[in-house]
């Protein structure tokens, strides 16, 4: 296996909780070392303490059998790291990608209300867009 | 930046984030509910992630084995009780102290620690937006709360090598502005004996870890 090939394996692995964006599209991919045995994934957990890290680690194994996996809080994870494609895909899953002005991801207006700053999960916000009269969430900005 | 200091650090924080998640289902409406249990997992990550770093082999035995007495959270963090104006000024108090808290992990030498620091303080940049909007719309109706959390909150530095005093030139202008009265009060410390509200947390959060020790749950 080629460390593209490798690449390609993991742009195939879903994040489980927003399955339209994949993890190397989130930019939690930190190194990817090719062995001739196996191939060893460094990731970077989005939020500290995030539960889906055993689902990852499973899905990663699947998509490359003899995987070895491991996170690793340092360099901190950021959404600054998330690909033009990754904040594409988010879109379309009805989420607004971090940015510094909130835009509805339906309409893209900025005059949008923030609802809670909180919401369903640890990484996202809830806001209300007038102009489709319907909430949508907003990735925050970490 | 002693382990001492920083045990104590994790301890508030899963207190906290076990308080905070009591309000699951509970909180006076919906949009407090979904703010406090997110809270809650933020807090307990954090705690998660400061245990993790204080023993690599075994995080879960020191959140959830120790005797009651080798904890050492400060007394506010372990009051419980149904008060929700309590649980809003004990977050807004406590999060203005942890901010301060996690600059001196970003001035630590341990790079493990100012990578997790880097993210807790991330986090808790929302915190304190949302910890802010409910003081200012609940205003003067805190004055019990605050009179009452006070006390405890000063508590909060016992140990720490922290300075009151950078965390009273935010808090108290902030706590005048929305019409509150600063109480005069003595600390109240605490990190090395809790009191009757610990005993009923401790068996709550440690029960299950207890009935199995060796169970990876
Ligand atoms: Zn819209």
């Amino acid at each position: 296996m080629t460390e593209q090939q490798a690449y390609d394996a993991l742009a195939r692995v879903m994040d489980p909780e927003i399955p339209t964006i994949s993890i190397v599209d989130l930019g939690m991919v930190d190194e990817v070392r090719v062995h001739a045995s196996h191939v060893d994934v460094a990731l970077l957990p989005t939020f500290l303490g995030c539960p889906a890290l055993d689902l990852i680690e499973e899905a990663v194994q699947k998509a490359m059998p003899g995987a070895v996996v491991t996170f690793r809080n340092d360099p901190p994870w950021s959404t600054d790291r998330i690909t033009e494609a990754g904040r594409e895909a988010l879109r379309q899953f009805g989420v607004a990608p971090p940015e510094d002005v909130v835009r509805c991801p339906r309409c893209g207006t900025e005059e949008v209300l923030s609802e809670n700053l909180f919401g369903p999960t640890r990484c996202r916000s809830i806001y209300y867009c007038p102009a489709c009269r319907a909430p949508f969430e907003a990735f925050k900005a970490i | 930046m002693t382990e001492e200091q920083l045990l104590a650090a994790a301890d508030d924080e899963l207190m906290l984030g076990h308080r905070d998640s009591e309000w699951t289902g509970l909180a006076p409406h919906v949009e407090a509910d979904v703010a406090l249990s997110s809270l809650a997992q933020d807090e307990m990550a954090h705690a998660a992630a400061l245990y993790t770093l204080l023993s690599p082999a075994d995080p879960d035995a020191l959140a959830c084995g120790r005797e009651p007495t080798a904890y050492r959270h400060a007394p506010l963090l372990e009051v419980g009780g149904r008060d929700f104006a309590f649980s809003v000024t004990r977050q807004y108090l406590y999060d203005i102290f942890e901010e301060q808290r996690i600059r001196q992990f970003l001035g630590s030498g341990w790079p493990e620690l100012r990578a997790i620091a880097e993210r807790m303080s991330r986090e808790e940049k929302y915190h304190r937006m949302h910890d802010r909007a409910l003081m200012a719309a609940l205003g003067d109706r805190l004055q019990p709360a605050l009179n009452r959390a006070w006390p405890l909150a000063l508590g909060l530095f016992e140990g720490t090598g922290l300075a009151e005093a950078e965390w009273r030139a935010v808090v108290v202008p902030e706590l005048t502005a929305w019409g509150l009265i600063v109480p005069e009060a003595e600390p109240v410390l605490g990190r090395t004996q809790h009191g009757p509200d610990f005993e009923e947390l401790w068996n709550d959060l440690t029960g299950l870890f207890r009935s199995d020790p060796s169970r990876h749950w």
